[in-house]
């Protein structure tokens, strides 16, 4: 049965609205591909030539590939460490850890950044760097991880004691390997944030291609230099991608969500525990007690506390007002990749479901001026409307929403569908009917993280997003930039108060927290 | 919370969601299609321009939506734009970027009353757009790092091996660039080339203006090559009594001494062309220039206008005889960077 | 020499007693198969032995190494006991062959060892296919061959057949249990199926509440079952009231002789019988009785027949059709179970002779 389930399922009619909704998403992940192609090749084969083949690329690359590598090791490390810590063992308030290990991501990493670089001047370089963004980034992995863990059927790692394993070895041949789908999605996510990073870096001295991409942004006009650097980038997220789609398959489906019979005891630390507990609090005063503690300082020093304060509701406005539209829209757009990946399994529906995840290394600059590129080439109409910055969500966020709608697309078979149709529904009323309500906790978790994602938005927002409309995220900016911090202050702490209640939500359906004993 | 009541939560948060899609791809910039109401595309510091554009629409009830961001973001995204920019006024932090729209023939002519308003250096030679306000390049230094008297004669000092980790330099900035212009133009490619190799093997690399001068004031590192402005949003945020550090002045016509200027121009696809020159006129003005003056520490450049802020004496900053114009759009510096290793 | 030998083992789940007292005793080379409905304790007994659970009281001894009481805990990698979890779960990471190569140490005789022990479990074509790629069947045979590799002291097998179809499950079972023969392994099989418990095992015990209230042959735990619970549990059981006098009980369907391995009663009594012990005839020997019902199950017909005013559900072999209302004569072969009031108690020490 095992065997001809796929046969089947291949043989089945691919209805025609799943693969219109794939196009979509597909043709809009190929704007930007399109527009560094184009710009690259403006440069001639000479100038792409001795571009790559500089001795600043190669310094780009060996930086931006060693702090692409260091945090995404250190965030699988530092995730899945505490998820196993949170699922599995006698942890002091695990059902509390449960969420606020995850709370870090409402930490922008700028805002991380500013707060630890004002704080001793050591952080500003590559180890302060991968520091900052391993703490910021961690989440990313910490909850598939967990998710996948309480998912896990107990039965394996009795089998695996009872073959003369230890925990240890356990853990390493037969719960991580397991875990690997779940672990590989969320640490593709942190390889290809570093890779589009910049404000955090930025802030930090580091010298990367994104920031180099800014900066020749910066320092010249319709630039084949910047293009070029956009280019490598595509090509780092590549193999970094294909890695991520071979171990997916080569495993299977995570079994995610389904919940077991039995829970298990969890295993005592023992006279580990207090040292692990205080892991925990140590990581979450890094990552959230001293960013916080660093605005309060800014707003109680700083001669500009207090300025813009008329700004901040209509900041908030503005915010809301992207990111609830923007959430649904990019939620929208990836719901059918992942169906067609995950319901007609073949060469073309992963091709379509991987793209996004190929420009999510492109930073939010290339992916905006390309959308400005295009729509005034050829869909003027269309520019400066909030279409267009829509657009531009969709193809920086996609993967994430991808990420967070599989798990449970995967949970709800196909059989239903078709019982749906044998009782005279049409496919699409079908899928409406019966898979919607079923993945409905998936929507909402893919929602809250978008729209966490957007909030802090700031490049595509600054140069596609109506006249006159002003975010948290753009208010931090614009101050930061004046050196008000104390101004900033403000607008930043509600940033991540604001972004707490997506991750907050996004934690509870991802993993849930009701039911831990 | 029951999943029955979840499952309607979610429902009612599609609704919601819906209800906010529904007219978004419709939605144009708010105000854009208005007629009394000017698009600028804003690089200048944001509290200079909202103060002007409050001033001018107190003036002249003629409403001004802005874009913000970088200068050179925004001069790269009307390049792109081409002449279906909807931008009105440009108003630039430096002058690079809108020269580099002057360049491709995407600025208007100012009408010459607004170019008489600065002296002529101080104008693009076309007339295609007009310096606002002035700043000069300075060093700023720790005092308890160093003292004024060990500065060098010239900025180009600052190569050599003695200011090891000593100088902080942000080669990302349009007005280290400019920099970088007047030192070739005043001792020719080499001298420029082989200074920018002295500074990336001797000084430390920042990437904004802000981060180098919080840095010299944190005493992080002892000098920084950046504008006069910079020590004084830090001054104003800290209070100038509590400053650690403090901006030499380089002088006698040094490359180190170098004035740079912001700018405002017209674009030529603009609709709006006579509000678009009212609002530059404006910004030119007495009562615009005391606006722009007061909102921040740069030198205005209306003639009779005096800065309210501690400012040197624009008269004895003995800058190097080279006007902004001449400066053009930073192509020639970034080549230089990119020889050196720095960009 | 004994394998296991299990002392007075009790646990609890919080206020719920799970195991009573549990004493226990398997020779080397042997399978048990715990027999009992769910929730009586068998898989909880399981997982004790395996080590995946802490013990309340009592003790465990396996190999004559003692491996858990109150106070000591020898963790489920140091016990040498293989486990065969419901629904097999091998390692959906690994081929069928690294599943099995999985508990063996790494070294020259590894890879040889797993081709041995494929080859016993007839899955030597299949090594390099993902579990994915497995039937149920393979899936389970595969599970075994990967507890057998590192040829335990014991092998656990916890309701292994439990998710597969009858027919495949009747089968697997044998098969199961030639392959345990073959390589001489000690086995405790969980099931509530006695079928299942009967083909595989020597020795059945049989649980209910935590306790075991008989262990013995298949044969003396399904003829001579100690009391009425386990003469349910372990199949069909007909009960009826009879008087008994030491070794012989009167009943509606005549004087039966009482099993020679159960004690002597005396006086009124439940009387047990199997339904395929009453046979059933057209000829006028015996107890008359009148057939009320007849549902023809193939091989054999379920036969409803009341005599006097009691009803019984009887086990008619062969093709004979049978006609409701008709008068037939009834006659018990073999001996029979017999139980004075509701006293009767489990033997406290479970040993196989």
């Amino acid at each position: 049965m095992s065997l001809a389930a796929p046969l089947l399922r291949q043989a089945q009619r691919t209805p025609s609205w799943l693969l219109i909704g794939t196009l979509v998403p597909s043709v809009l992940v190929a704007v930007p591909l399109f527009y560094v192609a184009v710009r690259s090749f403006e440069a001639g084969l000479t100038g792409i030539a001795s571009e790559i083949f500089r001795e600043r690329t190669f310094d780009l690359l060996v930086n931006t590939l060693t702090l692409a590598a260091c945090v995404t090791t250190a965030a699988a490390a530092i995730g899945t460490a505490f998820a196993w810590c949170v699922e599995r063992t006698d942890l002091p308030m695990r059902r509390a850890w449960r969420v606020l290990a995850s709370l870090p991501l409402a930490v922008p990493a700028f805002v991380a950044s500013f707060a630890w670089s004002s704080f001793h001047a050591g952080f500003e370089s590559m180890a302060g760097a991968i520091f900052i963004l391993s703490l910021a980034s961690y989440p990313l992995v910490y909850l598939p991880v967990a998710a996948a863990l309480r998912s896990m059927e107990p039965a394996f790692e009795d089998v695996s004691r009872s073959l003369g394993k230890g925990r240890w070895e356990t853990f390493f041949r037969v719960i991580l390997p397991q875990a690997g789908p779940a672990l590989g999605a969320g640490a593709l996510l942190v390889l290809t944030h570093m890779f589009a990073e910049f404000g955090a870096l930025s802030l930090l001295r580091v010298q990367t291609f994104t920031t180099a991409i800014f900066a020749s942004y910066e320092l010249q006009f319709d630039s084949a230099t910047a293009a070029l650097q956009a280019a490598v980038l595509v090509l780092l997220c590549l193999p970094a991608a294909y890695g991520e789609m071979r171990l997916r398959r080569k495993i299977g489906v995570a079994r995610v969500g389904r919940g077991s019979a039995r829970r298990m005891a969890p295993v005592r630390l023992g006279r580990w525990r207090l040292p692990v507990f205080l892991c925990f609090c140590l990581s979450f005063a890094l990552s959230l007690g001293v960013p916080l503690l660093i605005l309060v300082y800014w707003l109680t020093v700083g001669f500009s506390a207090g300025r813009g304060h008329s700004d901040i509701l209509p900041a908030i406005g503005g915010s809301l007002s992207l990111a609830v539209p923007g959430a649904f829209v990019v939620v929208l757009l990836a719901l059918s990749p992942v169906l067609l990946s995950v319901r007609h399994e073949g060469p073309l529906s992963r091709a379509a479901d991987r793209l996004p995840y190929i420009v999510h290394g492109l930073p939010g600059l290339v992916v905006a001026l390309a959308l400005v590129f295009v729509s005034i080439h050829y869909l003027r109409a269309f520019y400066q409307t909030v279409g267009l910055l829509m657009a531009a969500y969709a193809i920086l966020f996609l993967p994430q929403a991808q990420s967070a709608l599989r798990a449970s697309i995967e949970l709800v078979p196909a059989r239903l569908e078709e019982a749906a149709r044998s009782l005279g529904r049409r496919p699409l009323a079908a899928f409406m009917s019966v898979t919607v309500p079923n993945i409905l906790p998936g929507i909402g978790a893919a929602l809250a993280l978008i729209a966490l994602e957007l909030m802090r938005e700031l490049t595509s927002t600054l140069m596609l997003a109506p006249i006159g409309v002003a975010t948290l995220a753009t208010e931090v900016w614009t101050h930061t930039n004046d050196g008000e911090y104390a101004a900033a202050a403000p607008f930043a702490a509600l940033l991540v108060a604001v972004s707490a209640l997506p991750v907050y939500f996004f934690t509870r359906r991802s993993i849930g927290i009701e039911d831990i004993q | 919370m029951s999943e029955i009541v979840r499952r309607r939560f979610l429902q009612g948060g599609a609704a919601v969601g819906a209800a906010f899609l529904f007219p978004a791809p419709f939605v144009r910039s708010a105000g854009a299609e208005d007629v009394r109401t000017l698009i600028l595309y804003n690089g200048q510091h944001r509290q200079t321009t909202d103060a002007v554009v409050q001033a001018f629409a107190e003036a002249t009830g003629i409403l001004i939506a802005a874009r913000n961001g970088s200068s050179a973001q925004l001069a790269n995204q009307m390049i792109e734009e081409g002449d279906a920019s909807p931008a009105d006024v440009f108003y630039a932090e430096e002058s690079s970027p809108i020269a580099a729209l002057s360049e491709r023939g995407l600025l208007a002519k100012l009408d010459d009353g607004i170019l008489r308003q600065v002296p002529a250096r101080y104008a693009a030679k076309d007339g295609s757009w007009i310096s606002v306000s002035a700043r000069c390049r300075v060093v700023a230094y720790n005092k308890s790092m160093i003292s004024e008297s060990d500065m060098p004669a010239s900025v180009l000092d600052f190569a050599s091996d003695a200011w090891k980790d000593k100088v902080a330099i942000v080669p990302t900035s349009g007005a280290f660039q400019q920099q970088i212009v007047a030192v070739e133009q005043l001792h020719g490619r080499d001298k420029a080339l082989a200074w920018l190799k002295g500074l990336k093997e001797n000084g430390r690399v920042y990437n904004t203006n802000n981060a180098a001068m919080q840095a010299v004031e944190d005493g992080d590192i002892a000098t920084a090559l950046i504008n006069n402005y910079y020590w004084f949003s830090v001054a104003r945020e800290i209070g100038t009594e509590n400053m650690r550090s403090a901006l030499h002045y380089i002088g006698h016509r040094d490359a180190g001494a170098l004035v740079t200027v912001s700018a405002a121009a017209v674009l030529k696809s603009g609709r709006k062309q006579a509000l678009a020159q009212q609002f530059v006129a404006y910004m030119m003005s007495e009562e615009g220039q005391k606006v722009i003056a007061a909102s921040m520490a740069e030198y205005p450049l209306r003639r009779g206008i005096k800065s309210p802020y501690a400012l040197k004496p624009f008269e004895e900053l003995d800058p190097p005889d080279i006007a902004p114009d001449d400066l053009g759009d930073g192509s020639a510096a970034l080549a230089l960077e990119r020889e050196a290793g720095l960009a | 020499m004994t394998s296991i030998s299990i002392r007075n083992l009790t646990k609890s789940f919080g206020s719920e007693r799970v195991l009573r007292g549990i004493d226990l005793d398997l020779p080397e080379g042997k399978i048990l198969a715990l027999l009992g409905p769910s929730g009586c304790g068998k898989t909880t007994l399981l997982r004790l032995i395996a080590g995946f659970d802490a013990v309340g009281a009592g003790e465990i001894v396996v190999g004559g190494r003692p491996v858990a009481s109150a106070r000591s805990h020898v963790p489920p990698e140091r016990r040498r006991i293989g486990y065969v979890p419901q629904e097999g779960a091998l390692f959906p990471h690994l081929t069928l062959a690294g599943n099995v190569a999985f508990g063996l140490r790494r070294g020259a005789g590894r890879v040889d060892r797993v081709r041995e022990i494929l080859k016993l479990t007839g899955l030597e074509e299949l090594g390099q296919r993902y579990p994915r790629e497995l039937s149920g069947g393979q899936q389970q045979r595969g599970a075994l061959a990967r507890a057998l590799a590192p040829s335990p002291e014991i092998v656990l097998l916890d309701e292994p057949f439990n998710a597969l179809d009858l027919d495949l499950r009747r089968a697997l079972c044998e098969e199961v249990t030639r392959m345990l023969r073959k390589s001489r392994a000690t086995a405790i099989l969980v099931t509530h199926d006695p079928q299942e418990a009967f083909v595989s095992a020597d020795y059945v015990a049989v649980m209910q509440s935590g306790r075991i209230m008989q262990f013995g042959s298949p044969e003396a735990v399904y003829h001579a079952p100690l009391n009425a619970d386990v003469a349910r549990i372990t199949g069909g059981c007909v009960l009826i009231e009879g008087r008994a006098d030491g070794k012989v009980v009167q009943t509606d369907l005549g004087p039966i002789a009482l099993s020679a391995d159960l004690p002597a009663v005396q006086g009124a009594v439940t009387v047990m019988l199997r339904p395929e012990q009453i046979r059933i005839s057209r000829q006028e020997t015996g107890v008359a009785a009148l057939l009320k019902a007849a549902s023809f199950r193939g091989a054999h017909t379920d036969a409803d027949v009341a005599v006097g005013d009691r009803e019984i559900r009887i086990s008619v072999p062969g093709a004979e059709r049978l006609q409701a209302g008709a008068t037939v004569w009834l006659t018990v072969e073999g001996a029979c179970a017999a139980y004075s009031g509701e006293g009767e108690m489990p033997d406290r020490r479970h040993r196989a002779a």
